[in-house]
């Protein structure tokens, strides 16, 4: 069965048959509910958390909280978007408790807007793209938390615009603006490392 | 965006790929300027890099670790619904109603009763007075005390975020003295 369902914007909830049953108590529905969103749960959690177990503690956490929030469920928005935004917010006052990084929400801009203000360019360009890819993943790490959480949902959960901003609870000009900060951030690692 | 080059222009216009409605009137200077391509490249690396990225594997364990949790708390409301709370919960409050109502006569007659000739009893009211007045109220504040901690403990419900981590924990236990049980077999 694939873990990773495409989400169309506007398009229907190809879970809501599923969760109508589960609603209704239906184990089965939910154990398919499961087996078809835990990939989208635990990556979430990884990539805001930064740690395997975390990410399976905050994955169980959310699963119980879902199961037992379903029956007041009433589909304004798409169970998928309902479901990030539960991961989401549990993620990040999970990550809140956890006191890691202190400063990492709050946020490292600082960090960033030194990225963003670096005017120098590089003569050479020297990676090659399968190399590219694997240290632009990495860096992803390194971004402050709440650029590596919508590059997380736009590029590997595949959420429109829209449902991030419902998800997220910003509005749209800011998704928009924290996404092009990302890739910048990002380009500007490119260009650090080539540089080196 | 900088003073001189609109890099926020160029990282929406290379996920977009709408040049005339992105790039607008930066499209000339865009174009002629060495440090924007430059940035351009790298952003198009990034955009096909960022649309391949996989997402982490999940642990092999973890489905049937979270179809566990998450069947067991409706289940455990179902077996211990809010009425189960709320009317204990009631009754207390009615109890130290009533004792609150009723105990400052039964108190004011035992205490100004003719004191008696000291002999052996077992009465609740045979204690000495103060005692007796000291035991009995600090019954009602103990009740008082039951009765607030089951309508706090309620009333925390609606947040439930440490209940969540103690049913999370609790459900790990289990499944752990399950797995060792079923392993020592």
């Amino acid at each position: 069965m694939p873990l990773r369902t495409r989400l169309q914007p506007g398009g229907s909830d190809p879970l809501a048959e599923l969760v109508e049953r589960a609603k209704l108590g239906d184990g089965d529905a939910l154990g398919q509910i499961v087996q078809r969103t835990q990939q989208w749960v635990y990556n979430l959690g990884y990539r805001i958390l930064r740690n395997r177990q975390e990410a399976e503690d905050l994955a169980q956490e959310v699963y119980v909280r879902v199961w037992r929030a379903l029956p007041g469920f009433r589909g304004d928005s798409k169970f998928t978007t309902w479901l990030h935004s539960i991961a989401t917010h549990a993620s990040l006052n999970r990550l809140r408790s956890l006191r890691r990084e202190s400063v990492a929400w709050a946020d490292s801009d600082e960090m960033l807007e030194h990225l963003l203000d670096s005017q120098q360019g590089s003569e050479s360009e020297p990676y090659v793209e399968s190399q590219d890819k694997e240290f632009i993943w990495q860096q992803v790490d390194r971004l402050p938390r709440k650029y590596a959480l919508v590059l997380t949902l736009f590029y590997q959960h595949e959420l429109s615009y829209q449902e991030i901003t419902e998800v997220l609870g910003l509005p749209l000009g800011t998704v928009k603006a924290q996404l092009n900060r990302a890739r910048l951030a990002l380009a500007d690692c490119l260009r650090e490392a080539n540089a080196e | 965006m900088s003073d001189n080059h609109p890099r926020q222009v160029l990282a929406e216009y290379v996920a977009s790929g709408e040049q005339d409605r992105v790039l607008g009137e930066h499209w000339q200077h865009v174009r002629d300027c060495p440090i924007c391509q430059r940035d351009l490249q790298r952003l198009r690396r990034v955009e096909v890099a960022l649309r391949q990225w996989p997402m982490v594997s999940v642990p092999a364990m973890l489905n049937e670790r979270l179809l566990a949790a998450a069947r067991l708390p409706r289940s455990l409301e179902e077996n211990y619904p809010r009425w189960t709370i709320w009317l204990p919960a009631v009754t207390v409050v009615i109890a130290i109603a009533l004792a609150l109502l009723l105990a400052p006569a039964s108190l004011h007659v035992a205490l100004n009763a003719p004191p008696q000739a000291a002999e052996p009893s077992l009465s609740f009211f045979a204690l000495d007075r103060e005692a007796g007045l000291a035991l009995w109220i600090g019954m009602c504040v103990a009740l008082a005390g039951i009765g607030v901690t089951m309508g706090l403990a309620d009333s925390r419900m609606p947040d439930r975020e440490d209940l969540d981590v103690l049913r999370t924990r609790a459900s790990r236990a289990v499944e752990h003295a399950w797995r060792v049980a079923t392993h020592s077999r």
